[in-house]
């Protein structure tokens, strides 16, 4: 019978397979995959409390661009701040320079000082 | 169902992923201890390279841990593990096939390394060698070598391979012939050492 031989000739390759099937337990195996789902279960966690208070991921990264934005609007406009109180301060110096040459020279000369370094 | 860690081993399959759908993560290790010896065979077999074959089992119980909420248990839960290790094993394969073309396309070893052995029963057996045997099973697809795998060496019932790759008995029947014509064909092609007692005949 063609059928029987074919399956005589096949039982070594079966018998072979068989012995290979199963390899010895391993509890490293089991931990490592363990380690994975305990990883796993905490970023779902951490999803659903994000899903609870109606965020996606995206919801964050949007947030994180408005803080970053925020932080950056507020420090250039202290810095423009700051800039403005600078001018002011070297307004109030020629205000004085102008004051000190008048005082100590005479009105007219130190009005033709002051513009003339202006003009220049 | 009142269950704790201590009777988990007496629980069934069914049970313990109960658990874990209730919540109970850590039963999820009971079902890894029991699967895990034949689902890294099943990977070793597939791929060949046993660091791959880790991997691929490591990633096949994440896979059903993650799966686990939408499994209804139409299956027995060995057989949707298993299905999910043949769809990811033969993921793998294909993609470490279209790997090998650039890299190494030495498939088979030219020898057929067999050995005698006396089973329990004192008669004889010959066995092939394991990394022949995994050589002569790259000769089939991916899909056929999985059900070839699951039948032969795991004794998956008809009934079981049908839901596993949804199709008629028929039609698995005649995959097993021919896969089981290929894998013969091969065997016949190589040059046969006799290995015995861990000494080489030629």
């Amino acid at each position: 019978m063609p059928k029987q031989d074919d399956d005589r000739a096949f039982e070594p390759i079966r018998q072979s397979l068989r012995r290979e099937a199963e390899l010895t337990a391993s509890n490293r195996f089991v931990d490592a995959v363990m380690d994975r789902v305990g990883g796993e279960t905490r970023s779902r966690s951490w999803g659903m409390f994000s899903q609870a208070l109606g965020f996606q991921e995206w919801g964050f990264a949007l947030c994180a661009l408005f803080v970053v934005a925020l932080a950056t609007t507020s420090y250039l406009s202290e810095e423009n701040e700051i800039s403005t109180q600078n001018l002011l301060l070297s307004e109030v110096q020629d205000e004085l320079l102008f004051q000190t040459i008048n005082d100590s020279d005479g009105s007219e000369l130190a009005l033709l000082a002051f513009y003339s370094e202006e003009d220049l | 169902m009142k269950t704790n860690a201590t009777n988990l081993p007496e629980c069934s399959d069914a049970d313990i992923v109960a658990l874990v759908q209730a919540g109970e993560r850590d039963a999820f290790a009971e079902l890894v201890r029991r699967h895990e010896p034949r689902i890294r065979g099943y990977c070793r077999y597939m791929l060949k390279d046993v660091a791959a074959a880790e991997d691929a089992a490591q990633e096949v119980f994440m896979k059903a841990f993650l799966a686990l909420g939408s499994y209804r248990g139409d299956a027995s839960f060995s057989t949707w593990l298993y299905r999910i290790a043949m769809n990811h094993c033969c993921d793998v394969a294909r993609k470490n096939r279209y790997l090998s073309f650039f890299l190494d396309r030495r498939e088979l070893t030219p020898q057929l390394e067999v050995a005698v052995a006396r089973d329990a029963s004192g008669s004889e057996q010959t066995l092939i060698a394991k990394q022949t045997l995994f050589s002569l099973l790259q000769c089939l697809s991916e899909k056929d070598r999985s059900l070839i795998l699951l039948r032969e060496a795991y004794g998956l019932s008809y009934v079981e391979l049908m839901e596993l790759c949804n199709c008629t008995e028929e039609s698995i029947r005649s995959r097993l012939k021919r896969a089981r014509k290929k894998l013969l064909a091969k065997k016949e092609s190589l040059d046969q050492t006799v290995v015995l007692e861990g000494e080489s005949n030629a």
